[in-house]
């Protein structure tokens, strides 16, 4: 090497003590951002998922009613944490792009669209193969604030006592079965009466976590029932559930 | 040492002697040099500084190197890089833009571009150089790579991290754009 540059190169390295950057750390750099991805991808159809399912439980005609209107209902049901999460993947499909290797040679919106559908995808095997209900307790039981405040307003639009609706969990249950202590969706604790309570409904009370019960105000902490139902519906109750609320006039039968 | 290819060249670097990094500077010193002088109007001291933080950076980064790509393209990625950097701190890149126009890249661009061929060709050299100076950056860039340094599509898309489809259209819109400049340039002529 008889070169000036390669010897002064060399020299500089030298004397300045110069390092490699390690293997290890340009294997984070890299597959960060792919693990990123993933993340996002999981989350997402995790979100789908639980869209999906809301749409396939709620009974539009009567959440029309509760919410107030279609508009506030929309307001209510819009996945504010969706739309969150896409312009989180979408930079992470910008920096991929820009930061890995071999990202930059597909085109931006080809790593978005992937992401997306692969999401939709997955979220359609959730939705036929796994329990729905599940996902949506651990979404709401991690840090995901976004997601919580949305699916609280939507739960909250279910605690209308003065209209015959309330929804949330059992405190107590007598055992008589005639009486339990019930807390709403908005933390308020209720009596609540049974005493016209159907016998097939027991299941439920034993089984569910959350509940909706369809009834008539007593007074302002008493609340007697007519119908208990699932909180997370089947969409075949949804047709019974849809007449019995259109009968009715907050009275039981 | 010129028998060894670029990629056992690294790994020598790598797992050897650091020695070894001097014959890969030799190899691509006066591609570099070159690359610099075209796509800034440096002085040599500036050049010879540039050129010093490339191979440095190049040597930092070398387990970073994929041998899935070309070690050239790699090496112009990050030259090209530090160049825009550079050009950035010290001046707009539009001023001051000289570029020697050799015979082989005048009779393609003038092909490419399509340009009226007269036989004023010393006019037309000064228009192409002109024109050069005269579009944006990032039209100049792939200009400059696909007729100056001969990189293919692939290459130039490693270099800029763009798609090859990006590349072929920024390409097609630099010829466009230069085609635009040169007839402007040469119609001012005409006119005086």
């Amino acid at each position: 090497m008889n070169n000036k540059l390669s010897k002064k190169i060399l020299n500089k390295i030298e004397h300045k003590k110069i390092k490699l950057k390690s293997k290890l750390f340009f294997s984070i750099k890299y597959y960060i951002f792919w693990i990123l991805v993933l993340f996002a991808m999981v989350m997402l159809s995790f979100l789908f998922t639980s869209l999906f399912s809301h749409i396939q439980q709620i009974d539009f005609s009567i959440a029309d009613k509760v919410s107030g209107g279609k508009f506030y209902h929309f307001m209510l049901f819009f996945p504010y944490s969706l739309l969150f999460l896409l312009i989180i993947v979408f930079i992470i499909s910008i920096e991929n792009f820009f930061h890995t290797k071999y990202a930059y040679r597909i085109e931006i919106k080809t790593i978005f669209l992937t992401i997306f559908f692969s999401a939709l995808v997955i979220s359609g095997f959730l939705i036929l193969f796994a329990d729905t209900n599940k996902i949506e307790e651990t979404l709401q039981k991690g840090s995901f604030g976004i997601y919580h405040s949305g699916h609280l307003r939507r739960k909250q639009m279910w605690v209308q006592p003065e209209n015959g609706l309330l929804a949330g969990s059992i405190i107590s249950l007598t055992d008589d079965m005639k009486n339990f202590d019930f807390i709403d969706f908005s933390g308020k604790i209720w009596s609540i009466d049974i005493s016209n309570f159907k016998e097939n409904d027991i299941l439920i009370l034993n089984t569910s976590k959350y509940i909706s019960l369809y009834g008539e105000l007593q007074d302002s902490e008493g609340f007697k029932v007519c119908i208990i139902q699932e909180w997370e519906k089947k969409k075949t109750f949804q047709k019974n559930e849809r007449n019995y609320f259109k009968l009715r006039s907050n009275k039981c039968n | 040492m010129n028998k060894l290819t670029d990629n056992q060249l690294i790994k020598k670097t790598l797992y050897e002697d650091k020695e070894f990094f001097g014959f890969l500077i030799e190899r691509y010193e006066k591609k570099m040099k070159r690359y610099i002088r075209r796509m800034t109007s440096f002085s040599n001291n500036d050049v010879d500084d540039l050129m010093q933080d490339i191979f440095i950076k190049i040597y930092q980064n070398l387990n970073d190197y994929d041998q899935k790509l070309s070690f050239s393209s790699w090496l112009y990625r990050i030259a090209h890089n530090l160049i825009i950097d550079d050009y950035r701190k010290k001046t707009s890149r539009k001023r001051d833009f000289k570029i020697d126009i050799d015979d082989n890249f005048f009779e393609n661009i003038q092909n490419d571009t399509k340009i009226e061929k007269t036989t004023e060709n010393n006019f037309h050299r000064v228009y192409i150089e002109k024109a050069l100076s005269e579009i944006g950056g990032k039209y100049r860039d792939v200009i400059i790579l696909y007729y100056f340094e001969e990189k293919n599509y692939r290459e130039i898309s490693d270099i800029l991290k763009k798609t090859e489809n990006t590349v072929a259209t920024l390409l097609s819109r630099a010829k466009k754009q230069l085609r635009i400049k040169i007839n402007d340039l040469t119609n001012k002529n005409y006119e005086q």
